[in-house]
């Protein structure tokens, strides 16, 4: 026994113990629980298969949450790669200020959420900020937490709150550019625009694929300003998939949670596996050159 | 690199063991961590002897109590008039001795004494005022204050009288300190005495949206030139009703729970509910040299000795809100008083998510009380409760089975409500059912001169029930729904006259009628008299607010309960058989069957007050309800958040009505399967 501790190998497990019993236990053994409760009945805890999915499929609440979330989700991630990109890019250049405006978009990295929702529901309530100058400009005014511009507001609240992160990101990878590559384009008399498409976009794809990865993550997640804002049952275009999850959690409706929890993880494995094997091909398109 | 840091095979396994010991304790203090901690108390070992102040069997009402120079004495409202106040001094075996009759004046009588040079004496006299007296009579001072008036004179003969918040010397009022935050005020909770030095807690209070709420409770010394010095914070934020001290130790009772406190410790001594005893009927307290604690309750002293475990069987009932039910309370306070063998022990979570996740961390109860019938019917989905279909009790003829059967969902019966109430709440049309119809009428009176904002007539009608809404689709878009919601905004606009004219014209046959209900056997003599001027025959019309058709049965204010899966069952069927038996419903004076909201009527049925003819129709009436009215406080929440807009004037009642219907079909499709 003494020598078989001695040897290198069980020195090895010996000291990778600890953490792999941490692994086991804070994450491997939940998300065994996890499973176990959607596949089984919240009566008797019987294997029930796939009626919890089932069931959870035909819930009119899961279903809005999901299209909800979907479409927040295919204005938010985009928005956020796209603008990001163009702030980098701006910033990029010889402009005066640049500091400054850096700090700016950077700043509401640091405000907390709940002075930000405050000022969120001052500027978009009924008789907020918005809508009286909407009325000034001869407008109507707009019901913006109950009607379908709900969700603009929401992504206008995402993007303040997360374009300065995303931006930095851009930032440093545009600056691993080789600068030589761009000044033999120029002396080329290749233009800015397609120096970008033809050379730092490829450079800075993995960037972008990341960026992309944790916008959409981000963007599924949304739920504290939401909740903060529009309480545990909202209007119809802000009910949101954690909401769903919130309240099946407090009413202890572990099997409907737990298929929903699987559920969404699947379906960001598989957007997120697409997203890496487009990155991949494109990727190896740019290494080839 | 390992062999440059471990000089020895010896050194690294000793480092690896401990490695492994850290994570070990690591992980046994997750798991400790993990159990949900009820915000209810645990209940501490000890015993209660009660006694009572006097010798013969007649009612008496202690009003104060203090400890003389010769012993104890309580100031005690005796006999059959109930305007006899005696001074009876009492034994060191908390027996009475001797008794002296002080007033048997109605409009002017004792409220506290103490004891000086002389006996003072503090009287209520016919204006409402309180004036401190000394017994040959001399005034020392007068108030106008009237509640909670306790008297304590120090060594140097200056008088504290203490009422509603303040204290008064002869000197005039005592400044109490200012609190530390702006905006918060103090309030004095109780005064008491400890070695010569006069001490008194202090609430600090803040104002909330729902009131003044305690934020901090002090404890202050009146210091060498008779001012009160804002002293040390005490660890708890409730509400302080009695407390005194003894070698250094405070020991103070709030929200039903017997606290000590010392060296910066605070302790639970016992949950008074589990001994019998209700925490705002204390009025006095004494700690003795021997451990034990002396209280004196409204009705009876009650010596609490704290010991070992006596072995009595615990019941643990469960329920949520900011405190408990006050029937639940009396309830349990009751049945513990009552009963040997068991002792009930009420568990208040501060919220249903905090209860929520007790249960899902395994803590096992016997009994769930709740006043949302929706949390049990959920409690019952997800196997928390055990059906009650063959419990013998549930099963008696003498019972209203129609209540049960109301609340049998499709998997059997899991909850019911212990006092049940109807309401009333039928179509347009009228009901007769014969001279007996006058007893039941109702009247929207009340509504009219108890609130004074729109959110709180809309709170007391929504308390009637929001399942007619709730249970059809589109259902809060329904006419009856938008004519509540304008009654309630326009409430404060109108008089009485022109309230009358709108309801008539909601529903042009509605007419006020007589508030009536059987409230003793007397009552039924009303029937056979010509009393109401309605003609021989009176119509019952509802209230004009709900589209349902006929009686809904409701919970008066106990809640509704369950048993738990796992729980014992046979201790719960016991503390359920002493809610239903004829004993407690004396104790409670519930012999009526009133048809509105307040107050209960007993589930069991009444055969010995009424009979005949009469308690035959009145059975069919209560039988005739078939159907649960709950509230769910989500949807409560919904609509109280969405007409605040249209009560404000931002939006019509459509859009409000709208508004409320589109996020509760999203509450009702979370619910669904």
């Amino acid at each position: 026994m003494k020598n078989r501790l001695c040897t290198v190998r069980g020195k090895s497990a010996l000291f990778l113990t600890p953490s792999l019993l941490g692994t086991v236990i804070l994450f491997v053994l939940p998300f065994s629980v996890v499973v176990f409760y959607a596949l089984t009945d919240y009566g008797s805890k019987e294997f029930a298969g796939l009626e919890n999915f089932s069931r959870l499929l035909q819930n009119d609440a899961f279903c809005l949450a999901a299209k909800n979330t979907g479409i927040l989700c295919a204005l938010a991630v985009p928005s956020a790669v796209i603008l990001s990109l163009l702030l980098a890019l701006l910033l990029q250049e010889k402009l005066p200020g640049k500091s400054k405006f850096r700090t700016a978009i950077l700043s509401p990295l640091f405000v907390p959420v709940a002075s930000v929702v405050m000022i969120w529901r001052i500027l978009f309530h009924d008789n907020g900020t918005i809508n009286a100058l909407l009325t000034q400009l001869g407008a109507d005014p707009m019901d913006w937490f109950r009607s379908g511009a709900a969700r603009y507001m929401i992504l206008l609240l995402y993007l303040w709150k997360n374009l300065g992160y995303h931006m930095l990101l851009f930032l440093s990878a545009l600056s691993g550019v080789p600068r030589e590559i761009n000044e033999a384009a120029s002396v080329d008399g290749a233009g800015c625009w397609r120096r970008f498409f033809k050379i730092q976009l490829y450079y800075i794809s993995p960037t972008i694929l990341f960026v992309t990865v944790i916008s959409f993550i981000s963007a599924m997640k949304i739920f504290r300003e939401v909740y903060l804002l529009a309480g545990a049952y909202p209007g119809e275009a802000l009910y949101l998939l954690l909401h769903f999850m919130n309240t099946t959690f407090h009413s202890m409706d572990y099997q409907k949670l737990c298929s929903a929890a699987i559920l969404l993880a699947l379906a960001m494995l598989l957007i997120i596996g697409v997203l890496y094997f487009v990155e991949s091909r494109f990727g190896k398109d740019m290494e080839e050159r | 690199m390992m062999k440059a840091v471990f000089r020895s095979t010896r050194q690294k396994h000793t480092l690896c063991l401990l490695l492994a010991l850290c994570l070990l304790l690591s992980l046994i203090l997750t798991g400790c961590g993990n159990e949900a901690a009820p915000s209810g108390r645990e209940t501490a070992a000890c015993s209660v002897a009660f006694y009572a102040p006097v010798t013969s069997d007649e009612a008496y009402e202690i009003c104060a109590m203090q400890r003389t120079q010769s012993g104890l004495a309580v100031l005690c409202r005796v006999g059959s008039n109930p305007y006899t106040y005696e001074l009876i001094t009492l034994n060191d075996d908390l027996t009475p001795a001797g008794a002296n009759i002080l007033s048997e004046d109605v409009l002017n009588h004792p409220v506290a004494f103490a004891e000086g040079d002389s006996l003072l004496l503090w009287w209520q006299d016919d204006s409402a005022n309180l004036g401190v007296v000394e017994q040959d009579g001399e005034v020392l001072f007068e108030t106008t204050f009237s509640s909670d008036a306790s008297l304590l004179q120090n060594s140097e003969g200056l008088v504290f009288a203490f009422s509603g918040g303040q204290i008064f010397t002869q000197c005039g009022e005592l400044p109490l300190p200012s609190p530390e935050t702006d905006g918060n005020v103090c309030y004095a909770y109780c005064i008491f005495e400890q070695e010569g030095a006069v001490y008194a807690i202090l609430a600090e209070q803040s104002q909330r949206p729902a009131g003044w709420e305690t934020v901090g409770n002090y404890l202050c010394r009146l210091d060498s030139e008779n001012a009160l010095v804002l002293g040390e914070k005490l660890p708890l934020e409730t509400d302080i009703t009695a407390a005194c001290a003894l070698d250094g130790t405070l020991y103070f009772v709030s929200r039903d729970v017997v606290y000590s406190y010392a060296d910066g410790l605070l302790s639970t001594v016992a949950s008074l509910i589990s001994l019998g005893i209700r925490g705002d009927c204390v009025v006095w307290m004494e700690a003795r040299q021997d451990g034990s604690l002396l209280l004196a309750l409204k009705d009876s002293l009650a010596l609490l000795t704290p010991d070992a475990d006596t072995g009595t069987r615990l019941l643990r009932i469960a329920t949520y809100g900011s405190e408990a039910p006050s029937m639940l309370a009396d309830a349990v306070t009751s049945f513990n008083r009552s009963s040997t063998d068991f002792k009930a022990d009420l568990i208040v979570f501060s919220s249903l998510e905090t209860l929520n996740l007790s249960i899902a961390s395994g803590e096992q109860y016997d009994l769930i009380c709740t006043g949302d019938v929706s949390t049990l019917r959920s409690y019952a989905e997800k196997g928390v409760l055990a059906p009650l279909d063959d419990m013998a009790l549930l099963q008696s003829e003498e019972l209203f089975q129609n209540i049960l059967d109301a609340c049998r969902t499709e998997d059997g019966l899991y909850y019911f409500p212990p006092f049940p109430c109807l309401s009333g709440i039928v179509t347009p049309e009228s009901i007769e059912i014969g001279s007996i119809d006058s007893l039941f009428a109702c009247s929207e009176e009340n509504h009219i001169y108890l609130y004074s904002y729109k959110e709180s007539v809309l709170t007391s009608l929504l308390q009637d029930g929001i399942s007619p809404w709730l249970d059809q689709p589109d259902g809060f878009l329904d006419e009856s729904f938008l004519r509540l919601l304008e009654y309630c905004n326009g409430y404060c606009s109108l008089d009485n006259v022109e309230m009358q004219q709108m309801i008539e014209g909601a529903v042009p046959d509605w007419k006020k009628l007589q508030f009536s209900s059987i409230s003793s056997k007397s009552d039924i003599y009303w029937a056979d008299q010509d009393y109401f001027p309605m003609g021989e025959k009176a119509v019952w019309h509802p209230s004009p607010f709900s589209p349902y058709s006929g009686l809904v049965i409701q919970d008066a204010g106990f809640g509704y309960v369950g048993v738990c899966e796992g729980g014992s069952m046979e201790d719960a069927e016991m503390f359920l058989e002493y809610l239903l038996s004829e004993q407690y419903y004396e104790m409670l004076g519930v012999d009526s069957y009133p048809v509105s909201s307040y107050p209960c009527f007993p589930l069991r049925k009444l055969t010995q007050t009424f009979s005949g003819d009469t308690g035959e129709r009145l059975y069919a009436l209560v039988e005739s309800a078939d159907h649960l009215c709950g509230v769910s406080q989500e949807v409560t929440r919904i609509i109280y958040e969405e007409t605040g807009a249209y009560f404000s004037g931002d939006i019509d009642v459509t859009t409000c009505a709208q508004r409320i219907q589109s996020r509760v079909d999203i509450y009702l499709a979370e619910q669904g399967d």
